[in-house]
């Protein structure tokens, strides 16, 4: 068990910057995610943690060590690959024991702990087989086990899940959940899925262009976006960002997003928005912020009418979208609600939960 | 697995390995023979000697063939082996190998029917009876002018295609492998 810190991590292929200077406490038994587009330099910081990168500069402690020159067997970490990297020549048996055996320990704690870790992930019954003799699913759950035989300080998770179907993702994305709390080892874990990276972590680290973009709870992160990159990247389907200008109306704040559509600014954002006036932004509001018009009114929840461009069934909820000045805006409504295509209904969009984003510097107001 | 300079030793074994065979045995006999003046050690007729000639054919070829066996084999393996706790050495002898033994195995057959085939290094460096290979041995003593003793002959062909023959049959399996290798995902 321990903590992991970065202390202004930069690493660089060939003049070719991937990771530019990153800044990260990793808390005791926390499971941390980082996620982000391909490139974001998310795996590569996985691999410096794992000592397979050495980082062109910064320092990288695990516990209370300096390990940017200690190897990767000397780091006490386990990690887990994308594609599995199993021992294809060797039993499940002999996959999960192989760390252990190098570190010659007794026959009978070897066995003793590869069962124990058998058992978790249900694989009691394969442990006789060879790699190819399994599915995907059943690879994955082995790779899991050489990691969790180990007791190592520290997991690394390097998109796991992405070599599996979406039916098997989902169980074991859930699989993954219980393991970390049966077993309560500080965890890295890398994924390009927000919806992984937003059900299993404690905290939610968003990298963009080899950067971090914010750190937070994953509600932090959904509710309160730092910045316009991870506004766009949380969620799904994504935020609506709709650009508009910022009006001053007597009594108080306009958002003028077209000629058609206009919001009052929530009194209690006024001042907080005020210097912004006359300013050329981005709105931003979630689908399920957007929903079809009830008979009460909430403060802050602002009633309009749109002609409906397409609408989707999805059985709980249906997605109903429309186009504001050329941008396609989606709501998420009520099934027995939603209007047809080409007519127009009657919705409501809930102001506390908007955005102001501004453009130039891509921060959220 | 990669090391500083391991390109360019690739592109020198090959282009090496594009000089013929053919031109290399008359600066051969030259290096020979001034191996013999200078420290005495006679080289030429001795079976011996073929032993040591016949891999410099064989091994930039074999380099080649387990260059790409190597490469067929995923990173990410080596990389969980050393996250494993394993050195270099270990990675080596415990998972590398193990998993190339099919190619380990194809470049052995072919390192063997080339050296066990060859005709030109024995023809060219042994000459008297008792130290010829078989293959230049049938040719040079069964043959007589036009007098070919075609029962002996045939005898010393069938003798000479047993063992490659039976290292065939025996190692089919791994050798049938070997082709394949990199055809589906390890």
């Amino acid at each position: 068990m321990a903590q992991v810190a970065l202390r202004n991590i930069v690493k660089t292929f060939d003049k070719t910057p991937a990771v530019r200077g990153i800044d990260l406490d990793i808390a005791d038994r926390e499971f941390i995610v980082l996620v982000g587009p391909s490139g974001c330099g998310k795996s590569t910081t996985l691999r410096m943690i794992a000592g397979l990168e050495e980082c062109t500069e910064g320092e990288i402690y695990i516990g209370d060590q300096l390990v940017n020159d200690v190897p990767p067997k000397d780091r006490d970490i386990a990690m887990v690959f994308q594609n599995y990297a199993l021992y294809p020549h060797m039993t499940v048996f002999e996959n999960m024991s192989f760390g252990l055996r190098l570190k010659k320990f007794p026959k009978q704690e070897i066995k003793e702990r590869v069962e124990a870790a058998a058992r978790i992930l249900d694989i009691t019954e394969l442990l006789g087989r060879r790699p190819k003799a399994l599915s995907g699913g059943q690879r994955q759950r082995v790779a899991m086990g050489r990691a969790i035989v180990r007791n190592p300080k520290v997991f690394l998770f390097d998109e796991p899940l992405s070599n599996l179907d979406a039916k098997l993702r989902v169980q074991m994305r859930t699989e993954i959940k219980k393991i970390h709390q049966q077993v309560t080892t500080t965890t890295v874990y890398v994924t390009h899925d927000q919806v992984e990276a937003m059900t299993l972590a404690d905290r939610v680290v968003i990298m963009n262009a080899g950067r971090i973009d914010q750190i937070g709870t994953p509600y932090e992160v959904y509710h309160n976006p730092r910045t316009r990159f991870v506004a766009g990247f949380i969620g799904s389907p994504t935020m609506n960002l709709l650009p508009c200008r910022l009006v001053e109306n007597g009594s108080g704040l306009t958002i003028r997003l077209s000629d058609w559509l206009s919001f009052p600014v929530p009194p209690d954002r006024e001042a907080q928005y005020r210097p912004r006036v006359g300013h050329e932004l981005l709105f931003g509001l979630r689908p399920e912020h957007i929903t079809e018009a009830r008979g009460d009114s909430v403060p802050g929840a602002v009633p309009f009418a749109a002609r409906l461009d397409v609408v989707e069934p999805m059985g709980m909820e249906t997605m109903v979208y429309f186009i504001v000045d050329g941008v396609e805006v989606c709501g998420r409504v009520n099934p027995t609600s939603a209007g047809l295509v080409g007519e127009s209904m009657p919705l409501v969009a809930d102001l506390n939960r908007m955005h102001l984003i501004d453009p130039r510097t891509e921060l959220v107001v | 697995m990669k090391f500083w300079g391991s390109a360019t030793l690739a592109t020198g074994i090959f282009l090496a390995y594009l000089i013929p065979d053919t031109l290399v045995f008359i600066p051969l006999f030259k290096t020979f023979a001034f191996i013999h003046e200078k420290t005495g050690v006679e080289l030429i007729n001795h079976w011996w000697v073929l032993i040591i000639l016949l891999p410099t054919l064989t091994v930039p070829f074999c380099t080649w063939i387990m260059i790409g066996y190597f490469a067929s084999i995923p990173k990410e393996l080596d990389e969980a082996a050393l996250i494993d706790g394993a050195g270099y050495i270990q990675v080596l002898s415990r998972i590398f190998i193990p998993v190339a033994l099919p190619g380990i195995i194809a470049a052995t057959i072919f390192c063997f029917t080339v050296s066990w085939a060859n005709f030109l290094y024995g023809l060219a460096f042994t000459t008297s009876a008792d130290q010829l290979t078989l293959p230049v041995g049938i040719v040079t003593t069964l043959i007589r002018g036009d007098v070919y003793a075609w029962g002996q002959i045939m005898t010393g062909a069938l003798l000479g295609a047993a063992p490659p023959l039976i290292i065939y049959a025996l190692l089919m399996d791994y050798y049938i492998a070997g082709l394949t290798a990199g055809a589906t995902k390890g």
